[in-house]
């Protein structure tokens, strides 16, 4: 089982009734198996990390078991019903499912999650194999109703992403639901704020202290010369590089459970922390009063893995070892960046934005594939939503080129709207596309608001792109088909030279969900061919050239069609079988 | 001092079907009694970049393989093979596919692809058991060539400590039906090609 399948069997076993979330790599598939124990679990797309975090602190007063599920940076979106929700409490269990992507494999940013929970004092729980995930989903809800405090619990990449072994348990009959009145609880105006900020920090010398007995938290005595406090992946890796040494392994992490650090620390010689991303743990050693080693000996950025660590031994042995030695097979080899898939129809319009001179800013999803050349037409990424309104700031600004804001489907839903608003109220002039796939690519295709089905695969309301820009105050709103190319061309062309916003919408749904081509093969007729390698602009994977003339590859070729519109020989055509 | 009882590197180019494979393997281990633990590529890697999958048999630690820690490099695209060979062991065994998926830097003529033979010259400079498999074309001979991975989880099935009718009921737990029996073919005509 996959960390994520046991974080939601961890969820289901609980008790839980309700979870919510929205699509991150690599926290996507917890709320996916999740979905799967329906009707007894409730479980929804939110538009944004914030409504779905909300979604489940509504639930959680009811007495509902509640889970939200986000990647790192969705938590930065959650952040404001995250740092309240803790003075307000829970009544039902709410835990905040957050993974992490040290190493950047599918993210913009290398944050480390644990922050927030000494951010906003709330216990933090990191499991470091499957069986741990679903084990430490089920006391984090125990901690959670116990204590009244929203939980996080921190997977990452390695963690969410590996398979291991996990022993199944039955599940924990729901109780009832209601919300029971209790202002003073509830409301936090400053009155009965006040004392809420206070209560917050009695609960945490509890919840210390339940750290300090938790099964969560083992102190592992081997050989007493070196002892390793680690935990999440990390300790993978230090019971592979370290057999012998002695291991304090921390579950539930935060409050820092003090008493086991001292017992810990006084019983042995050296002592190496050993954590992935900030050095939290090690400052914190340090603040009692240890000499610790850590980030010294351990790497800061990126992933850790046997190798580096296997690195930071030989360093704290006092032997040189070759740091990061290039593979001897790797040289030369031709790098092998994601690109567009065949047939993606965000292709044309980078193609046609090529043509002219704009500034164009991006958003995060699959067209952040468009910063790559040849295609080359994304200024900039910063997240989602900005792509839209960081366009109207650089217009604002005075940028002399017309600036276009590019967002996709459910980034828009997600928070795209709010920058368009801007832009309706603010007299802004940018031109706004949306790339409309009619689904959440890049995580795996997931459902959102637009598309018309729920998670669970009920159909809905089918909420429109353009009814939300002329709601927005946007007058020009289009709608174009991406794979007619010509008309792509004109409907920017025509709208960048308009001196009003503008809202277009290309509209095609992603073929990969869709498993079917788009339209029929193409193919390169070889008499006809000038060799000018316009197709190649294309940065089609199904376009293969190797120094002669193009051949299109029939096992990739999506049948999009866009090939045979560039091309100016009338070389490239249909094989005359779909 | 080895932690696992073997341990399988699966790589190649986002969409050709590697967690398949290691998903029969997880599987079939599951079946056999073993602990097995396995990482995997999602998200933005997947859109036709490198994907690279860690398989660890009998392993109670790190999901993922050391350098030079490998049994078995299972290689469905060659320039990829190359790409992931320091994770191979110097007495294990690379099995690669020999048919290459040209990446975009190379249709696009900013770089090279290098050619069948210096990929596997490469590797034998480092290891001594390296052998290609006409994976594409057995998977055809087969009755598809969707079925290449499932031609090299055949050859791989040769190297690992699983039983053969154990992997055979895994696959046909993940395949869908109609499409099983050339799935089996294909199985079989791998396995025959490292026999």
């Amino acid at each position: 089982m996959s960390g994520n399948a046991a974080i939601a069997r961890g969820a289901y076993e609980a008790g839980v009734t309700v979870g919510t979330g929205y699509p991150g790599t690599p926290s996507t598939e917890i709320l996916e198996n999740l979905a799967r124990y329906a009707p007894e679990v409730y479980c929804e797309w939110s538009p944004n990390e914030k409504v779905a975090f909300e979604v489940a602190a509504g639930a959680s007063l009811g007495g509902a078991r509640s889970i939200v599920t986000m990647k790192h940076v969705g938590l930065n979106v959650a952040a404001d019903p995250l740092m309240t929700l803790s003075y307000i409490t829970v009544e039902g269990g709410l835990v905040a499912c957050v993974a992490d992507d040290p190493g950047m494999h599918s993210s913009q940013n290398e944050q480390d999650t644990r922050n927030y929970a000494r951010f906003a004092r709330v216990p933090l729980f990191e499991p470091s194999d499957s069986q741990e995930a679903k084990d430490f989903m089920k006391l984090a809800m125990e901690i959670s109703e116990k204590y009244k405090t929203p939980v996080i619990l921190r997977s990452t990449t390695r963690v969410s992403h590996s398979r291991s072994l996990v022993a199944q348990e039955e599940r924990r009959a729901p109780g009832t639901v209601g919300l029971v009145k209790n202002p003073s609880r509830f409301v936090p105006i400053p009155v009965w704020g006040r004392p809420m900020r206070q209560r917050l920090e009695e609960r945490l010398v509890l919840l210390k202290k339940e750290a300090e007995a938790s099964p969560a938290n083992r102190i592992e005595w081997r050989d007493r010369k070196l002892g390793i406090i680690t935990s999440s992946i990390a300790y993978q890796y230090v019971r592979e590089v370290w057999p012998e040494a002695s291991v304090l392994k921390l579950g539930f992490s935060y409050p820092f459970p003090d008493a086991l650090i001292n017992q810990f620390a006084s019983g042995i010689e050296r002592l190496l922390v050993v954590e992935e991303l900030d050095d939290i743990l090690e400052q914190h050693v340090k603040s009692l009063g240890y000499a610790a080693a850590g980030r010294k000996f351990v790497p800061g950025i990126g992933e850790l893995s046997i190798d580096r660590l296997r690195a930071s031994r030989a360093k704290l042995e006092g032997c040189e070892m070759p740091q990061d030695e290039p593979s001897p097979f790797s040289q030369d080899l031709p790098p092998r960046p994601p690109v567009l898939c065949p047939g993606c129809p965000h292709r044309g319009v980078f193609y046609a934005l090529g043509k002219h001179d704009v500034v164009v800013t991006g958003d995060i999803g699959c067209y952040s594939l468009g910063a790559f050349k040849p295609l080359d037409r994304m200024d900039s990424i910063l997240c989602m939503g900005a792509g839209i309104s960081m366009a109207h700031g650089l217009e604002k600004a005075g940028e002399p080129r017309k600036v276009v804001g590019i967002v996709g489907d459910s980034t828009f839903f997600h928070s795209g709207i709010t920058g368009l608003l801007d832009i309706g109220y603010n007299r802004g002039r940018s031109t706004i596309i949306v790339l409309d796939n009619r689904t959440t690519a890049m995580t795996g295709h997931q459902d959102h608001p637009g598309t018309g089905r729920t998670l669970s695969g009920e159909p809905t309301k089918a909420l429109s792109i353009e009814e939300f820009g002329r709601a927005c105050g946007i007058d020009r709103v289009l709608t174009q088909d991406p794979y007619d190319l010509d008309a792509t061309l004109e409907a920017i062309s025509g709208e960048l030279e308009a001196d009003a916003p503008s809202l277009i919408v290309f509209r095609a749904p992603c073929p990969l969900k869709e498993r079917k081509r788009v339209g029929m093969r193409r193919v390169v007729n070889p008499e006809l061919c000038k060799g000018c390698k316009l197709c190649l602009k294309l940065a089609c994977p199904a376009i293969e050239y190797q120094g002669e003339l193009p051949v299109i590859n029939p096992i990739f070729c999506a049948g999009c069609g866009l090939c045979e519109q560039v091309c100016p020989a009338g070389a490239i055509s249909t094989e005359g079988k779909p | 001092m080895k932690t696992s009882e073997c341990d399988i590197v699966i790589v190649g180019v986002g969409g050709q079907g590697v967690i398949l494979i290691s998903d029969v393997i997880g599987r079939a281990a599951v079946k056999a009694g073993k602990p097995v633990r396995g990482a995997e590529t999602h998200g933005m890697a997947q859109r036709g970049g490198s994907v690279i999958n860690h398989t660890r048999i009998g392993c109670r630690y790190s999901p993922m393989v050391a350098s030079g820690g490998a049994d078995v490099l299972l290689a469905l695209e060659p320039a990829e093979a190359l790409r992931f060979g320091h994770f191979l062991s110097r007495e294990g065994t690379a099995l690669i596919n020999t048919v290459p998926v040209l990446p975009v830097t190379v249709t696009t003529g900013t770089a090279s692809y290098p050619s069948l033979q210096e990929i596997m010259d490469l590797l034998r400079e480092e290891c001594g058991d390296v052998r290609a498999i006409e994976a594409t074309a057995l998977a055809r001979q087969a009755g598809t060539a969707q079925a290449m991975n499932v031609v090299m989880l055949g050859a791989l099935s040769r190297f690992i400590p699983l039983p053969e009718e154990l992997l055979l009921e895994a696959l046909s737990e993940v395949v869908p039906p109609k499409y099983l029996e050339a799935n089996r073919r294909a199985f079989m005509l791998g396995k025959a090609e490292v026999e």
